[in-house]
């Protein structure tokens, strides 16, 4: 296996010094600030509400609000909260901070929205539990959100093995919860589902030519007559799509989470339990945890697509070839984003996978949970997918056709 | 050191572009002389191990051309030189010296001496797009030298290079021949006939002449003109 670093720097090389390359790369990291942003540009509409609100004073707020304007109040004292924890002392402050409204959630909304939105994240939860704001103790809290997660398993038609998983599980789930502001991290983790769709036509284009061009430009007969064996060859190239790829997928993955960071607050809330974001999950992951999960999974599934890719680039030359037989791959892919949500199609396809909803799905493969059943998945056939890149390559390099 | 060529055939469906050719080379220019058409290529393809042969074998001292060993000490330079345009020359060598297996200041130090030999040094560093067609095929034959073959197979080296850059070439070839056999095909009987030490000529997949050659003969055109009525020159 002499030489194979030199040999990976200029497949590297050739795969780089393709224009496609370039535009494809760029006009991905276009498409995820585009969609990254989406929220930002369209919530600037005329689409909102008209928020009032009377103090006890009689004082009288009124704002029309369009979605930024509320995104972006909530941003901005969002992160007041960072460090706290959510126990039974913590809702007491929430008490005595908030106004008395009774029942009227528009008061409390309108609050939050043009007085003093510092609670707004506890207030939206606690409401998204179906308990009052004024009265809720942490011990309600927590026990209405496990009863979430419960009712959210038991719609699952999951089997006992998977159900007594997922009751240790939640036991391991640390309470109470330390806060973050991670709005910003929520709204990157939900982008990333339309990033997956995207992906494979950026990896399509920069690796169509990887085991191809030997017979497009003529560079066959010398290569293989140089080369003692055609192994570290094959290996190079097979290393440097893989790693094209994946770099065109973190690439895409860092731009949309950079923008929605950029966009909605800046604060990373890494840190703090995905409960905060998807109260019914019953993952002992934290907000960080779970995007740099997801992020490894778009990963794994861009050289999975490259693995494709090149395995089509290995069986025939042409490139319009290449991209009309990938095209039924990506009508599928389409399929399952728009036809067919969870449910219907496999848990483990990246649409369902590589999705916020995959945050609280109960399904096993095995005695293995969602995301790892998942990444063992992509990286066998990832796998797969590269040796028969190999096996089809020697069998046209051998036979020198 | 003696390159053997047994029975040596290629049949497709409908035609035998190689039949039965069998050979003995040893040191030194051994043109190939031949018309379009005439099997060269296949020849040579088959030679360097890049062609399947329908039947019979190649070696070189006894190690046969599906080898390893074979390949190590062969250079080619094929008549459709592929290369990569975006590569600077130098990049271009020290990518396929790579290949070759040579450690990389070995690489960068031959790299350098042949670009010297070939009179690339001066451009070693721009892009192979920026270059001439006789500038290309020079790059080419560096290629083929960068592992110092002890087999060399040259084809159609000169086409398409205008009569200064065909001296130029055949002189650097000639040059070659002192101590590894150089196989050098051709249509164009002036590139081989002042040069060459043993003349090969075929027609129809099958080798019609092959016997030493006295660089002073004169009558080599002749003799191919007889044989192909004129279709290389």
């Amino acid at each position: 296996m002499k030489n194979l670093g030199t040999l990976f720097r200029y497949e590297i090389k050739k795969i780089w010094m393709r224009k496609l390359t370039w535009v494809a790369t760029a006009l991905l990291v276009v498409v995820c600030v585009v969609n990254a942003s989406l929220f930002w540009w369209t919530g600037r509409g005329a689409n909102g509400f008209q928020f009032t609100y009377t103090s006890e004073d009689g004082t009288e707020y009124s704002a029309f609000l369009t979605a930024y304007d509320q995104s972006t109040r909530e941003g901005k004292n969002g992160s007041k909260l960072n460090g706290q924890v959510w126990d039974e002392d913590f809702f007491k402050v929430i008490h005595r901070s908030l106004p008395q409204v009774g029942e009227n959630s528009f008061q409390l909304n309108s609050y939050l929205y043009l007085v003093d939105p510092t609670y707004f994240a506890p207030v939206d939860m606690v409401w998204t539990l179906g308990l009052d704001p004024d009265t809720v103790t942490a011990g309600e809290f927590y026990q209405a959100r496990r009863e979430l997660a419960r009712s959210n398993l038991a719609g699952q038609e999951l089997t006992a093995a998977e159900t007594s998983h997922w009751e240790a599980q939640a036991k391991k789930i640390d309470e109470p919860f330390t806060y973050e502001y991670c709005k910003g991290a929520k709204y990157a983790i939900a982008r990333l589902q339309s990033v997956a769709i995207i992906l494979p036509f950026g990896i399509a284009a920069a690796l169509c030519g990887v085991f191809s061009e030997e017979r497009r430009d003529k560079t066959g007969p010398i290569l293989f007559v140089a080369s003692k064996s055609r192994f570290p060859l094959a290996l190079a190239k097979t290393l440097a799509g893989s790693l094209t790829a994946g770099g065109i997928a973190a690439a895409a993955v860092a731009t949309t989470i950079a923008t929605e960071l950029i966009l909605l607050g800046g604060k990373l809330g890494f840190g703090t339990p995905i409960q905060l974001c998807e109260p019914q999950s019953g993952l002992t992951l934290s907000v960080g945890g779970a995007l740099l999960t997801m992020s490894g999974l778009m990963v794994l599934y861009s050289v999975l697509c490259g693995g494709f890719v090149m395995l089509l680039s290995a069986i025939g030359n042409s490139t319009i070839a290449l991209a009309i037989s990938f095209l039924p791959g990506l009508a599928m892919i389409y399929m399952m984003a728009w036809g067919h949500p969870t449910g219907r199609w496999p848990d483990w396809l990246p649409y369902n996978l590589i999705s916020s909803q995959s945050l609280y799905n109960g399904h096993m493969l095995g005695p293995l949970e969602i995301f790892q059943s998942g990444a063992m998945l992509y990286a066998v056939i990832a796998i797969v997918l590269l040796a028969l890149c190999w096996l089809c390559w020697r069998r046209w390099a051998i036979a020198g056709r | 050191m003696e390159l053997t060529v047994r029975e040596l055939s290629k049949h497709y469906k409908d035609k035998k572009a190689v039949d039965g050719v069998s050979l003995r080379l040893t040191e030194g220019i051994n043109g190939l002389l031949g018309a379009n058409g005439a099997g060269k290529t296949t020849l040579m393809r088959m030679l360097c191990g890049i062609l399947k042969p329908t039947a019979g074998s190649v070696a070189l001292d006894g190690v046969d051309v599906s080898n390893e060993d074979y390949r190590a000490v062969l250079g080619y330079l094929p008549q459709d030189f592929g290369y990569y345009p975006d590569f600077t020359g130098l990049d271009f060598l020290l990518y396929l010296a790579a290949l070759k297996g040579l450690s990389r200041p070995h690489a960068k130090r031959k790299s350098a001496e042949l670009l010297e030999l070939v009179g690339l040094a001066d451009v070693g560093k721009k892009k192979i797009r920026t270059y001439s067609g006789g500038m290309r095929q020079r790059l080419g034959i560096a290629q083929a030298l960068l592992n110092d073959p002890r087999l060399l197979i040259v084809d159609e080296p000169t086409a398409g290079l205008d009569p200064k850059e065909r001296v130029r070439f055949r002189n650097l070839l000639a040059d070659l021949g002192h101590d590894s056999i150089v196989l050098l095909s051709t249509h164009i009987v002036s590139d081989v006939e002042h040069i060459a030490d043993h003349m090969l000529m075929m027609s129809e997949g099958h080798i019609i002449l092959d016997e030493p050659w006295d660089k002073s003969r004169t009558d080599l055109e002749q003799l191919y003109l007889e044989e192909f009525g004129g279709e290389g020159e």
